[in-house]
C-alpha cells in the first residue's frame, strides 16, 4: 500500500481539456468585450469563445462515468462550484452566440458585455473547482485562483493576437492603443501569479508535486513570460512586422497557459497521502514520532 | 443529536487485515477496491525503527469536502453524521475523489475479476454484482444498512453487533470501536476521554470522524 502521495489518475486529458478550453474561451470573451469597448472590432471572437467553452464542457461530458445523468450536475448550486460553472455556461454560451450574430447592430455591445460578465464568472468558477479539491495539495492552495484567472485572461488575449490579422486595422490598433499594454500587463500578471503559486506550495505540497513544478518553471518563465514580452516590444518597435510578431506573441501566451494547466492538472496533482502524528508504544516503550511520507518538510 | 465515529487504538492494531476482509465480505466491493484498509507505517532507520498499523477509510467528516464538491448532491451528510452516496444520482464526475484528502473514494467503471479475465466472474461475484455502483463514486458507508437496521430495531450501534460496522465487529484486537461521539456515556466518548488521540490531516479542518488513540492518559 502506497503511503506517499500518489498521482491522481481519475481526471485525465479530458478534464484538463475543460480547464484549457474553458479558460481560453472565457478569457477570450472577456478580452473581446474589453477590446471592443476601446474601439477594436472584436465581437467576432464571441463565437470562437463560446465554441471553446462548449468544447471544454463536451470533453468533461465524455469523461464522467454516467453521461446520461449529466443534467444532475445542476443540483447543488448552494455549495458546488462545478454546478455553478455549469449554470453560468447555460447563460454564457447563448449570449456569446447572440453577440456574434448581432454584430454591427446596436445590441452587439450590450450582449458582448453580458457575455463577458458570464465569462468572468465561468472563469472564476473554474478556479474555485480546483481550489475546493482538498485532496490535491497542488490545487487547493489559495494561489490557484489568481493563477487560473490570470492565465485564462492571458490565453484569451493571446487568441486575439493570433487572429488579429483577420480584421483590417486591428493589428495596428492593438499596437497604437492600449491593446499591447493590456497584453503586456496580462503576461506580467500571469508571471506574478505563477511565482505566487509556486511560493504558496514551497513547503506545503508533496515532494513529487514540487519536482514537477520545478521542471515546468523554466518553460513557463521563458516561453510564457520572456518570449511574449520580447515579441510585443519588437512589435511596437517594428510596425512592418507587427502582424507576425503579434501572432507569435499570442501563440506563446496561449501555449504557456495550456502547458501550465496541463502540468498542474495532470502531472503535479499528487494526492495528500497518509500521515500519522504519533507512532504507538510497543511493549513497555514510549510512543514515538509521526511520519508524513513523500513530503519535503515535516508538517 | 447523534454523530457516529470510529476510534482506532493504534497500540492495539496488529495489522492482521481482518477488518479489511470483513468489509470486503460484507460490502462485496470489486477486486482492487478496499473501503477499509490497514496501512503499514515504518518510521525511522535501522536500528531505531518503529512500525505502526493504521486503519483508514472514509472519515465521515463533519465538514465533508466531498459533499461540498459534489455537483449533484449524490454525496450528502445524514443527520447521524454518516456521509452517504445516492448511487442513482451520482454522475461519476470524480470531483469528490479529488476533494477527499483521505483517498477514501473510488470509481470503478469496469470491475476487475477476482482471478483475472481468463477465469471470468466467480460465483460469489455474480451473486453480488452491485451494478448500481458501476461508474459512480463509492466508499465506506460505516455499514449504514446495519446501523439503520439496528436503530430501527432498538439496537445500539457500536454495542450490538447487528448494528455495528463489520470492521469493528471483526477486529481481533478490539482496536476498532464504533459509536456515538455525542453521547458522553458511549464507548467512543469514554475512550476519547481516557486516551490521547489524533485525527489524520487535522490541519485541513475537515472535522474527521476517525480518531486514532496513541497513548493512555
Amino acid at each position: 500500500m502506497m503511503l506517499a502521495p500518489t498521482l491522481q489518475k481519475r481526471w485525465d486529458w479530458r478534464a484538463a481539456g475543460n480547464f484549457i478550453c474553458g479558460g481560453s474561451g472565457s478569457g477570450l470573451m472577456i478580452m473581446a468585450a474589453l477590446l471592443t469597448l476601446i474601439g477594436l472590432h472584436a465581437s467576432g471572437y464571441a463565437l470562437l469563445a463560446s465554441a471553446l467553452v462548449a468544447t471544454g464542457l463536451g470533453l468533461v461530458w465524455l469523461e464522467i462515468g454516467r453521461p446520461l445523468r449529466s443534467m444532475n450536475v445542476f443540483r447543488n448550486p448552494r455549495r458546488s462550484w462545478m454546478t455553478r460553472e455549469g449554470l453560468v455556461a447555460t447563460v454564457l454560451l447563448p449570449l456569446g452566440v447572440l453577440a456574434f450574430l448581432s454584430e454591427s447592430t446596436a445590441l452587439s455591445i450590450p450582449l458582448l458585455i453580458m457575455a463577458a460578465v458570464a465569462a468572468a464568472l465561468f472563469l472564476y468558477a473554474q478556479a474555485r473547482i480546483l481550489h475546493m479539491a482538498k485532496g490535491i495539495p497542488a490545487w487547493r492552495t489559495d494561489a490557484i485562483n489568481p493563477l487560473i484567472v490570470s492565465t485564462g485572461l492571458t490565453e484569451g488575449m493571446g487568441i486575439v493576437l493570433i487572429f488579429a490579422g483577420l480584421v483590417q486595422g486591428n493589428v495596428a490598433a492593438l499596437f497604437s492603443g492600449y491593446g499591447w499594454i493590456l497584453a503586456l500587463a496580462l503576461v506580467f500578471l500571469r508571471g506574478a501569479a505563477w511565482i505566487n503559486y509556486r511560493y504558496s506550495l514551497a513547503n506545503n505540497a508533496p515532494e513529487a508535486t514540487l519536482q514537477v513544478l520545478d521542471r515546468a518553471h523554466s518553460v513557463i518563465a521563458l516561453l510564457g513570460v520572456a518570449a511574449p514580452i520580447v515579441l510585443l516590444f519588437l512589435g511596437k518597435s517594428y510596425p512592418a512586422y507587427q502582424l507576425p510578431l503579434a501572432a507569435a506573441a499570442g501563440f506563446f501566451m496561449v501555449l504557456c497557459g495550456w502547458f501550465c494547466k496541463y502540468q498542474i492538472i495532470l502531472h503535479a496533482a499528487y494526492s495528500q497521502g497518509y500521515a500519522i502524528s504519533h507512532t504507538p508504544a510497543r511493549g513497555g516503550g514510549k510512543p514515538g514520532p509521526g511520519l508524513k511520507p513523500g513530503w519535503r518538510l515535516p508538517q | 443529536m447523534t454523530r457516529y465515529v470510529m476510534v482506532a487504538d493504534i497500540n492495539r492494531c496488529v495489522g492482521c487485515q481482518t477488518c479489511t476482509a470483513a468489509c470486503k465480505q460484507t460490502n462485496a466491493t470489486a477486486p482492487g477496491v478496499q473501503w477499509r484498509k490497514v496501512l503499514d507505517f515504518e518510521v525511522g532507520t535501522y536500528p531505531n525503527v518503529r512500525r505502526a498499523f493504521i486503519p483508514v477509510g472514509c472519515n465521515h467528516c463533519l465538514d465533508a469536502p466531498c459533499a461540498d464538491a459534489c455537483p449533484t448532491q449524490a454525496t450528502y451528510k445524514r443527520p447521524d453524521g454518516i456521509v452517504a452516496i445516492d448511487y442513482d444520482r451520482c454522475i461519476g464526475c470524480a470531483y469528490c475523489i479529488q476533494a477527499c484528502p483521505y483517498q477514501a473514494r473510488d470509481r470503478v467503471d469496469i470491475p476487475n475479476k477476482a482471478y483475472g479475465k481468463a477465469f471470468g466472474q466467480m460465483k460469489h461475484e455474480q451473486k453480488v454484482p452491485h451494478s448500481e455502483r458501476r461508474a459512480v463514486a463509492q466508499k465506506c458507508t460505516f455499514c449504514v444498512e446495519r446501523i439503520d437496521y439496528g436503530t430501527a430495531n432498538g439496537l445500539i450501534p457500536g454495542i450490538d453487533p447487528d448494528a455495528t460496522p463489520a470492521c469493528a465487529n471483526s477486529c481481533i484486537a478490539d482496536a476498532l470501536t464504533f459509536g456515538d461521539i455525542e453521547d458522553p456515556d458511549s464507548n467512543v466518548s469514554k475512550l476519547l476521554r481516557t486516551h490521547e488521540y489524533f485525527q489524520m490531516h487535522a490541519e485541513l479542518e475537515t472535522g474527521s470522524g476517525f480518531y486514532y488513540l496513541w497513548e493512555r492518559k
